[in-house]
């Protein structure tokens, strides 16, 4: 019986240590996604639009009812991200929304929550992140934390669906804690939309 | 979880039995340095491990026993970009990597020269073993544990104390086989510890 205490010295030792270490700052917590239809040749487009509000995503609508929205600093930040990386690109903002090639879609949530829910309306849609089966995982820091994510999505309007689907041809997931200062967060929130596009270079329409 | 309770149960009922002549306990600090698929998924040396050994001695030069221990591989790859096979999916940030093993491996060691201070010992050691590997990227995992079958040459050398207790320092390749969950994996243990019982 004398070696007891020793024996439970070394299970708190082996259960302190499977996994020691890791984010240490919070943008190492930064995540950028994109996803895109491999089949869908961008380069046959041109032209593409984007709302002057980010739709914020609190909850379930019911219909006719109006959704929340993004505050302007906010979403000015996101919006010409956006312009900028897509003119970068060569493709052409057009005003009249009716005849583009392409709408992009940008909403954004911000939860305290450990789940993730997304319920808009306009579009069918799936997540991503189902397809390498991401979890989130024991909430191993303790406390609580915001994070927040912007959704970008480019949707093609002439590939809409006998059941009124839009589909949705590339999209973009930016997920990060909103912590630290407001110039912190706009910082990475523009490096992650910046991001976003570095790492989807199909979507270049540029005639090289 | 479930491996370590068992881990736990398993190292309580060894030593708080009573500890015969002929059977030996020992405690080591395991370094562990990952190959293979290992070593492909963590290129850093773990420096997080414990090995537990007990052995009954059959013969003076002939003892066969359990091993088991819980080795901890960890590696922050920088900030980059991944893609999923077809192209389609890519995603960027800090990647974070473990990938915990606990071997159970049934043992038999032959000590070459018993009764010299200085002994060395060669063995094999068969069993399963639990891995773990976890790929975390932001707030979220990808997890994938499976147990696979194993095979552990060692050698080493028992170096006799004093009341009772010996140094102990050996090397075992750790090869784990294959599963349909997860590749082989397999690493090289470092045990340096004390040995208790002769």
């Amino acid at each position: 019986m004398k070696r007891k205490p020793i024996a439970i010295l070394l299970s708190v030792i082996l259960l302190s240590g499977c996994y020691p270490e890791g984010p240490e700052y919070i943008e190492d917590l930064d995540l950028v996604i994109t996803n895109h239809d491999v089949s869908f040749d961008f380069k046959k487009y041109k032209t593409y639009s984007l709302p002057d509000r980010i739709v914020k995503i609190t909850g379930n609508l019911d219909e006719g009812e109006d959704p929340e929205f993004v505050n302007d600093a906010t979403a000015a930040l996101v919006l010409d991200g956006i312009r900028k990386n897509m003119q970068s690109y060569g493709w052409t903002e057009a005003a009249n929304a009716e005849a583009v090639d392409m709408i992009i879609l940008p909403s954004a949530m911000q939860s305290t929550t450990l789940v993730y829910y997304y319920d808009y309306w306009y579009w069918d849609w799936y997540y991503p992140y189902y397809w390498w089966g991401w979890y989130y995982p024991y909430p191993i820091y303790g406390g609580s934390y915001t994070s927040g994510s912007v959704f970008l999505q480019m949707t093609y309007p002439d590939g809409i669906t006998g059941a009124d689907n839009i589909p949705v041809v590339w999209s973009s997931i930016l997920n990060g804690l909103l912590e630290g200062s407001t110039s912190d967060i706009n910082s990475r929130i523009s490096k992650s939309v910046d991001q976003a596009f570095r790492q989807s270079p199909y979507l270049s329409v540029k005639s090289n | 979880m479930r491996p370590l309770i068992i881990l736990s149960a398993f190292f309580l009922v060894l030593t708080t039995r009573q500890a015969f002549s002929q059977s030996t306990f020992a405690v080591q600090y395991a370094i562990n340095f990952p190959l293979g698929n290992t070593a492909d998924y963590i290129g850093a040396t773990s420096f997080r491990g414990i090995s537990l050994d007990y052995r009954y001695n059959i013969q003076p030069n002939i003892s066969i026993g359990v091993g088991t221990g819980w080795y901890t591989f960890y590696e922050q790859k920088n900030y980059g970009t991944y893609n999923n096979d077809d192209g389609s999916l890519a995603i960027s940030g800090v990647q974070y990597r473990y990938i915990n093993s606990a071997p159970i491996l049934f043992v038999g060691d032959y000590y070459f020269s018993p009764d010299e201070k200085i002994s060395p010992f060669a063995g094999l050691g068969i069993g399963i073993t639990y891995n773990e590997v976890r790929t975390q990227m932001s707030q979220y995992y990808v997890n994938t544990d499976t147990w696979q079958f194993s095979l552990a040459p060692e050698v080493g050398v028992r170096i006799a104390g004093t009341s009772g207790a010996s140094g102990l320092v050996s090397v075992r390749y750790n090869n784990n086989f294959e599963t349909s969950e997860l590749d082989g994996q397999s690493y090289i243990t470092l045990n340096v510890g004390v040995m208790f019982g002769r």
